[in-house]
């Protein structure tokens, strides 16, 4: 099947992109609050967008008091802007504050909030490949008719999963209330944490607010050899990934938007070229 | 300050209560739940529940006589389906005179407040609150505790949002002494629920803890710091019933060069470990954190022995007990919460096991907070 529409989460090196089929850029980070853009990072980024005529997704993750306030700095900076923009929450206070101050943004639901209705997969039900029907697997992934409701009532019409299966389970129900669903690609994240692991030093100093950040997860990755995860755990930073080696152009899944977010390259290389 | 402890066994009930527990919380599993197939709360064992609610009328029946209020957990985030079970355990539990439910999926709040106005709703640290905003934001969803993601802040975030928290009127609760060890964040963390390998192993239920006792006794003969070099083996090796969070590792780092990511020649050392190595323990911090107007502490441990949970409470109750008669001070609100620990556990407490602050940050932080 083809994406609707094809996004790119941007890593670094942004004047070598080829950006042709990409509708959206994606700026900004899920897990760290350390890692919202810099203004000059937002600058490039919409030059970007405005030279290639694409839009801007800015994505936030979970927020401390003054995650909160840097979010309102950057979101200042961008609707004073002529491009058209969302942003991705994956914190209900991000919700709250943005819906309060800027009525009019288009929000959308990060997948760090939409992967916690991933309980369906729970108990006996685990594993890649299960064994049930779809039907019975869908009463189970099926999001609750209150979260619907709550969405729809807070302007929320997009959803972003983390795995295609999760979306594949609830495609049928996001289709029948108009939602739409975006699916990240190739990394799926396993966790996320406050304490950094490249911060080396004693758990409590890791995210104090004195502590500096070299960003080292801009330049480094530790691939974790797991025998119980069956393949290559990475860890960028504090959150730990696994990447989806499944083709998703193949499925027969309606996915509205695939975002690429294949930091170790730009998509379609392959890992054995990127890693000597 | 409260102290809200877990019970898995009406027979637990008084026991805990005579330990100095003010409030009690527990999950029921009962038979329809293993055919759905999940669980309805975060406690994925079913030893960690009550079997029936029969064996919750007879726990409430005892907490009743002590003005000892009762919470079930409903804390996890079900389908349609399961949550709509999920309701009927509540509607069941209100029936038979639950004083509260402990809930992750804030979209339940408004059913349950359908069944009863009056229920006390606790979040759990499963939908984790980060931020001031997060907490004005369950409030009007009619929240009224809030349990924060402690091990997840610094004392400083913590501060601001527990002053928030007195504003708005929202009680607020975090882990007391706790088996915890996990540094990911509880309700964002995949591992579990993508189940490349089950948390609990139902094979190890008894196995499991008579070994462990066994090793206790036999651990004793070692001395300490060989002693916790042997936890941590075990806790590491193939002897402890894993998950693959919780798997020993190897991890290679590699550096990104002209585009791409290549080994190191001197490789760069992190601290890849996602646990804690010993249980951590918030006991002193009490004191700190009674400045700024903490409601409650919980006991952490559905599913751990009777013995372990009354030892935890009695520590927790000797502290509060000692803040309230004025013994305790910004001089020596270590140093009690070590002697008690001692002498209930025990073990010396270790820095280590201090999860938030080792000494001389317990100092700054203080000076901080006193600022306010």
């Amino acid at each position: 099947m083809k994406f609707k529409e094809k996004a790119l989460f941007l890593q670094n090196n942004v004047q070598e992109l080829n950006l042709t089929g990409f509708s959206n850029i994606y700026l900004g980070d899920e897990f760290c609050e350390r890692l919202l853009p810099s203004i000059d990072e937002l600058k490039n980024a919409i030059n970007l967008c405005e030279h290639n005529k694409l839009k801007l997704t800015l994505v936030t993750p979970y927020l401390t008091d003054k995650g909160i306030d840097t979010l309102i700095q950057r979101v200042d900076f961008i609707i004073q802007k002529e491009l058209e923009y969302e942003i991705v929450i994956n914190d209900w206070g991000a919700l709250s504050v943005l819906q309060n101050y800027y009525p009019d943004i288009r929000l959308v639901l990060g997948r760090i909030l939409v992967s916690q209705y991933l309980s369906g997969y729970h108990a006996k039900f685990s594993g890649y490949e299960s064994s049930l029907t779809n039907k019975k697997m869908n009463s189970h992934c099926n999001f609750p008719g209150s979260f619907i409701s709550f969405l729809r009532e807070n302007n929320i019409s997009s959803l972003e999963f983390n795995r295609y299966q999760h979306l594949a389970a609830t495609q049928e129900q996001l289709k029948e209330f108009g939602f739409f669903s975006h699916i990240y690609y190739p990394f799926e994240y396993l966790t996320t944490s406050r304490y950094c692991a490249y911060v080396k030093s004693f758990p409590s100093y890791m995210h104090s607010a004195t502590q500096n950040c070299y960003k080292d997860c801009k330049k480094y990755i530790a691939v974790k050899k797991s025998k119980l995860v069956g393949r290559d755990v990475i860890i960028k930073g504090n959150t730990h990934f696994i990447k989806e080696t499944k083709d998703l152009s193949q499925l027969n899944c309606a996915i509205d938007r695939i975002i690429y977010n294949d930091f170790l390259s730009f998509p379609h290389q392959s890992e054995s070229e990127i890693i000597e | 300050m409260k102290i809200s402890a877990p019970f898995d066994t009406a027979e637990e009930v008084l026991l805990l209560i005579k330990a100095g527990a003010d409030e009690l919380y527990c999950g029921v599993y009962s038979d329809s739940w293993k055919e759905i197939g999940t669980y309805p709360n975060a406690r994925y064992i079913p030893y960690g529940n009550l079997e029936s609610f029969q064996q919750l009328r007879e726990a409430l029946m005892i907490a009743k006589k002590y003005n000892v209020p009762v919470y079930l957990c409903a804390n996890e985030f079900l389908g349609q389906d399961a949550s709509e079970f999920l309701l009927k355990d509540i509607s069941q539990a209100i029936a038979i005179g639950i004083d509260g439910f402990i809930v992750a999926d804030f979209n339940l709040i408004p059913s349950i407040k359908r069944l009863k106005k009056t229920s006390k709703i606790i979040l759990s640290s499963l939908n984790p609150c980060f931020n001031s905003s997060a907490l004005r934001f369950y409030k009007n969803l009619g929240v009224n505790r809030i349990v924060l993601p402690y091990n997840q802040l610094t004392l400083e975030e913590l501060k601001d949002i527990l002053k928030e928290a007195q504003k708005i009127s929202m009680e607020t609760e975090v882990f007391s002494t706790s088996g915890i060890m996990c540094k990911n964040v509880n309700g964002f963390c995949l591992y579990h629920k993508i189940g490349f390998k089950n948390l609990y192993k139902s094979k190890y239920k008894y196995g499991h803890s008579v070994a462990k006792e066994i090793l206790r006794w036999l651990l004793k003969a070692f001395s300490h710091s060989l002693n916790k070099k042997i936890r941590k083996m075990i806790w590491t090796s193939n002897l402890y019933p894993h998950t693959s969070c919780r798997e020993k590792f190897d991890a290679e780092v590699l550096e990104k060069f002209d585009g791409r990511y290549i080994k190191q020649n001197t490789p760069k050392e992190f601290l890849f470990n996602m646990y804690f190595q010993n249980s951590y323990c918030t006991v002193c911090l009490k004191w700190l954190l009674s400045k700024v107007g903490l409601t409650a502490v919980k006991i952490e441990g559905r599913g751990r022995s009777t013995e372990q949970k009354i030892k935890d409470i009695k520590t927790a109750r000797k502290y509060t007990e000692e803040m309230e008669k004025g013994y305790i001070n910004d001089d020596n609100f270590e140093q009690r919460g070590k002697h008690i620990i001692r002498i209930i556990h025990g073990f010396n407490c270790l820095d280590e096991n201090c999860y938030h602050i080792v000494l001389s940050q317990n100092r700054l932080a203080l000076k901080k907070l006193n600022e306010i």
